[in-house]
């Protein structure tokens, strides 16, 4: 080792001293205050963003109950919102129930049978109707009403002259 | 620890540390602070987040600065990137206890990547000419800018390695390179200080 090489290690800094001195380095700092504003404005946009999503995610859900209801019954030009429009299809079906004769005020047989074949029919739509949205409940109750109205026409027919009888359906049956 | 709970309750906004505490999230704050209010930041508290900025900036703004070689501006920006990202990542932070050192490899993350895309170009260029300033009251300036004259790959090393407290398996996971390229980058640096402050 040559005696210039000897004197640049010698005056180099040694291992011990370099920690003493990266051991005592200031770790903290003072962050100006327009840091934290920046980021308090950053993140605020990103929680308007964070809405947007499920806001949409809420308009499709509601689009999708309209979409259902429209099919049921068409929904009045009128109805502004969803929820116009549901109260508007439930005001228009209980409007149309006290148009249905009762089964007791049906006295032919060929009427009973028609009628018959009206609440069939009725009950495929609400079953079709309850596939697209099997949690509403007053397509159910609607269900229920029909499946009854459907038992007590088959009950009338069969006590009629036998002439023409209902028939065979199981979902008029099965209630 | 018992300090940086002093220093959170100073330092955050009125009343925010007592509504972040539950009856259920009292045990929690007890031993770690930043659990509660990371709780109460995932409800959408922005003053809660307020107060682990409180607690947590000035360290990770130290640490930014030198990965930065001494960039103020740079350092900051990193500091939002790095806080930004935790709120919007704050679901993804399995405990919420382990908060600071979630927010530490983020932050790193940020700065490590943005080096990576060679957005900083100006590190020893003209390192004389620099002579950064730390933005602290510093004691050691010479072994502050000794250290902003590192190469970039051995300054993060360093930088990580001593004043992170990150060992080399992480520090090599971080930077994506081998353990023992990180502790050859940690030897370099240490003897390029050693000649440079000797």
């Amino acid at each position: 080792m040559t005696t210039e090489n000897s004197k640049k290690i010698d005056s180099r800094m040694d291992d011990a001293e370099l920690d003493r001195r990266l051991g005592a380095l200031t770790r903290t700092a003072e962050p100006v205050p327009a840091n934290w504003a920046a980021i308090e404005r950053r993140i605020g946009q990103r929680r308007w963003r964070h809405l947007m999503p499920a806001g949409m995610a809420a308009a499709a859900v509601l689009t999708g109950v309209a979409l259902v209801v429209s099919q049921i019954a068409p929904a009045p030009e009128t109805a502004g919102t969803v929820a116009r429009v549901m109260r508007a299809e439930v005001q228009a079906m209980r409007a149309s129930a006290p148009e249905t004769p009762a089964v007791s005020e049906v006295n032919s047989p060929t009427a009973l049978m028609a009628a018959w074949q009206e609440n069939q029919a009725a009950i495929d739509q609400l079953e079709q109707a309850l596939d697209r949205d099997p949690d509403n409940r007053l397509l159910l109750d609607f269900l229920t009403e029909a499946r009854i109205r459907q038992a007590e026409l088959a009950r009338f027919l069969v006590r009629s002259d036998g002439r023409e009888q209902p028939p065979n359906d199981e979902r008029s049956i099965n209630l | 620890m018992k300090g940086m709970q002093t220093r959170v309750a100073k330092a955050s906004p009125a009343g925010v540390v007592e509504r972040a505490l539950s009856e259920t999230a009292r045990p929690a704050l007890d031993s770690n602070p930043d659990a509660a209010l990371v709780k109460a930041a995932r409800r959408g508290d922005c003053a809660a987040f307020s107060a682990l900025y409180n607690a947590h900036s000035g360290w990770l703004l130290a640490v930014l600065w030198r990965l930065a070689g001494g960039d103020k501006g740079l350092a900051e920006d990193w500091l939002q990137d790095a806080f930004v990202l935790a709120w919007n990542r704050l679901d993804q932070l399995r405990e919420p206890a382990a908060f600071r050192g979630w927010l530490k490899r983020l932050a790193v993350n940020v700065a490590l990547s943005e080096k990576r895309r060679g957005t900083l170009t100006r590190v020893d260029v003209d390192a004389e000419a620099s002579a950064p300033e730390p933005p602290w009251p510093c004691a050691d300036l010479d072994l502050e800018r000794a250290i902003a004259r590192l190469p970039d790959r051995a300054r993060q090393v360093l930088v990580l390695f001593h004043l992170s407290d990150l060992g080399h398996a992480e520090i090599a996971a971080l930077m994506g390179i081998e353990p023992g390229t990180s502790k050859a980058q940690l030897h370099r640096a240490r003897t390029l200080l050693k000649e440079m402050l000797g």
